[in-house]
């Protein structure tokens, strides 16, 4: 059997245990084949260093599952259900630019309870009223031509027409009438046939 | 020598009075005498009036109370003839404004208005100045009394006359006659029946006072310096004025827009008017430029146009808006809105 090996059983010895402990890490993954395994558990039987090796890994790796602490389950299934219940919802609308206007809707119940109030709503109803009469009243109703030259003429007879002193006539009338019955033939330019005019209007 | 230097003093002044009796105080004491009988007497009557303007002629029966001065009212009790013209009906425009006017005064038919016949001393001495005064008694009577006529006669050309028939044993005003320029009767009242007897008055003033609701006037008297603060700028007075015219009285219109002042002059017995009216000018319709005559015064187009028989001007300065009413002659109208125009730029300089 020694003739079969051409090298030194130290230098042979020496290559397994490295080889070994390449594989350590595999070993404790469990990722060798059993027969592997079995050669490397042996070995570990018989090798100081090698256990030793492995003890260090296994303490590392012992050290990092436990920075790595797992989420906790209350946590993770709140956040689950979150989700499943938004999934759920109908889609809501995409947010537009008018999105900064106030949540009106919110606000009308107490609104309308505010606005129903018996003093509420008489200062409504006075301020209504007020406005109402206010525009009314100021208004700007540009008067028109017609009337203010009724109002300028009214404003210079007024001073004429009661007074005896006073006269407003300067130019001969055409008096031609529309109604033949009673036609004043041109103006009338005598004083008793004037007179005659109207106290025939009065008759007996 | 000495008592003839003495005596020419004394001629001289017997010489003037002989001589201004007759021109510039000819019968002004029946002018004096009718206004304290307006003052003193009281009377209710029935008259009849006739006035005549564009749209033709109308008549009405009225009655008039008269307390006193301040409490002299009448009220129309039936309009008795209305005759139209050819010119009143001429055209829609003028038809619309006529019925307009018919209207408001039918609503006023019933309702007593306050007569406000003030002879003031002033405008009494303005029309014996400007024109001539002649008194005769009359042959007829009017309402049972002997009655004296004061003739009043232009003494400038394009101005009208009037005849005044009054009561001789009182003076109380009886029967008054408008005649235009040229002579032809234009208006009149006749009292058909008056009484001057104070029990009666105060019988019937009791009955009718109840009736009476006194309207507030629609003007007041200002003074100028007001007039200025009212429409915000100096208000603007005509350089020209037509011989013997003088200003009257200033006032304010007593209106919901209440930004236009008045200015009035007179001969004593004519009147015009000038109104001046701070702010907008009022909206002006297709159909009341249709109404105007577009004329060139003073370098300023002025819009005339005639509103029942009576010449109106209106014009716009840098702020205010003109408007002149008057019975006196075109040409001297013109005249008076060329020169306010011309003021008016000056005082913008």
């Amino acid at each position: 059997m020694s003739g079969k090996h051409l090298l030194p059983r130290s230098l042979i010895e020496d290559m397994n245990h490295r080889k070994i402990q390449e594989e350590l890490s595999a070993y404790l993954d469990n990722e060798l084949s059993p027969s592997r395994h079995k050669q490397i558990e042996a070995h570990l039987r018989s090798c100081s260093e090698c256990s030793e090796m492995l003890a260090v890994f296994q303490k590392n790796r012992q050290m990092i599952v436990n920075i790595a602490r797992p989420v906790p389950s209350t946590l993770k299934d709140g956040v689950m259900a979150k989700i499943h219940q938004q999934g759920a919802q109908p889609h809501e609308a995409e947010p537009t630019r008018t999105g900064w206007i106030p949540d009106i809707g919110r606000w009308m119940p107490d609104l309308g309870r505010w606005f129903f109030r018996p003093v509420t709503a008489g200062a409504t109803g006075i301020l209504t009223l007020v406005l109402i009469l206010g525009a009314l009243y100021f208004y700007p109703t540009a008067p028109q031509y017609d009337e203010t030259l009724d109002l300028y003429f009214g404003l210079y007879t007024e001073q004429l027409e009661d007074n005896p002193l006073k006269s407003n006539v300067v130019k001969p009338i055409d008096a031609t009438p529309v109604d033949g019955a009673n036609a004043i033939t041109g103006a009338v330019d005598d004083t008793e046939l004037f007179l005659d005019l109207y106290l025939e209007n009065v008759g007996d | 020598m000495r008592i003839h230097k003495y005596l020419i003093l004394p001629s001289a002044v017997f010489a003037f009075l002989l001589w201004t009796p007759h021109t510039l105080f000819a019968d002004i004491s029946t002018l004096e005498r009718i206004a304290e009988a307006e003052r003193k007497v009281s009377y209710v009557g029935l008259r009849l009036k006739t006035f005549s303007s564009s749209r033709g002629t109308r008549t009405f029966e009225e009655v008039v109370i008269h307390k006193s001065i301040d409490a002299s009212y009448r009220k129309v009790v039936s309009i008795v003839g209305e005759r139209h013209s050819s010119e009143g009906s001429r055209n829609r425009d003028e038809r619309r404004s006529n019925d307009r006017e018919r209207n408001n005064n039918g609503n006023h038919r019933h309702e007593w208005r306050q007569v406000r016949s003030q002879f003031s001393k002033e405008e009494i001495e303005l029309i014996a100045q400007n024109y001539n005064l002649e008194e005769s008694a009359s042959t007829e009577k009017t309402a049972n009394y002997e009655t004296n006529i004061l003739t009043i006669t232009p003494k400038f050309a394009g101005r009208p006359t009037k005849r005044i028939f009054f009561a001789r044993e009182n003076g109380v005003i009886l029967r008054v006659e408008d005649l235009d320029a040229e002579g032809v009767l234009q208006d009149m009242f006749v009292y058909t029946r008056i009484s001057c007897n104070p029990e009666t008055v105060e019988r019937k003033w009791n009955v009718f006072e109840k009736e009476i609701k006194p309207r507030p006037p629609r003007s007041a008297s200002i003074s100028l310096a007001e007039a200025e603060k009212m429409i915000k700028t100096k208000p603007i007075q005509p350089e020209y004025l037509p011989p013997g015219f003088q200003l009257k009285d200033v006032r304010i219109i007593k209106s919901r827009e209440n930004d236009s002042i008045l200015l009035e002059y007179t001969d004593g017995l004519v009147n015009f008017t000038l109104f001046e009216k701070a702010g907008k000018l009022p909206r002006i319709r297709d159909r009341d430029r249709r109404e105007e005559i577009d004329v060139e015064l003073g370098g300023t187009t002025v819009y005339k146009r005639r509103f029942r028989g009576t010449d109106t001007f209106r014009w716009s300065g840098a702020k205010i808006h003109f408007f002149l009413i008057g019975a006196i002659p075109t040409a001297e109208m013109e005249k008076v809105v060329a020169s306010t125009v011309q003021k008016e730029k000056r005082n913008k300089e």
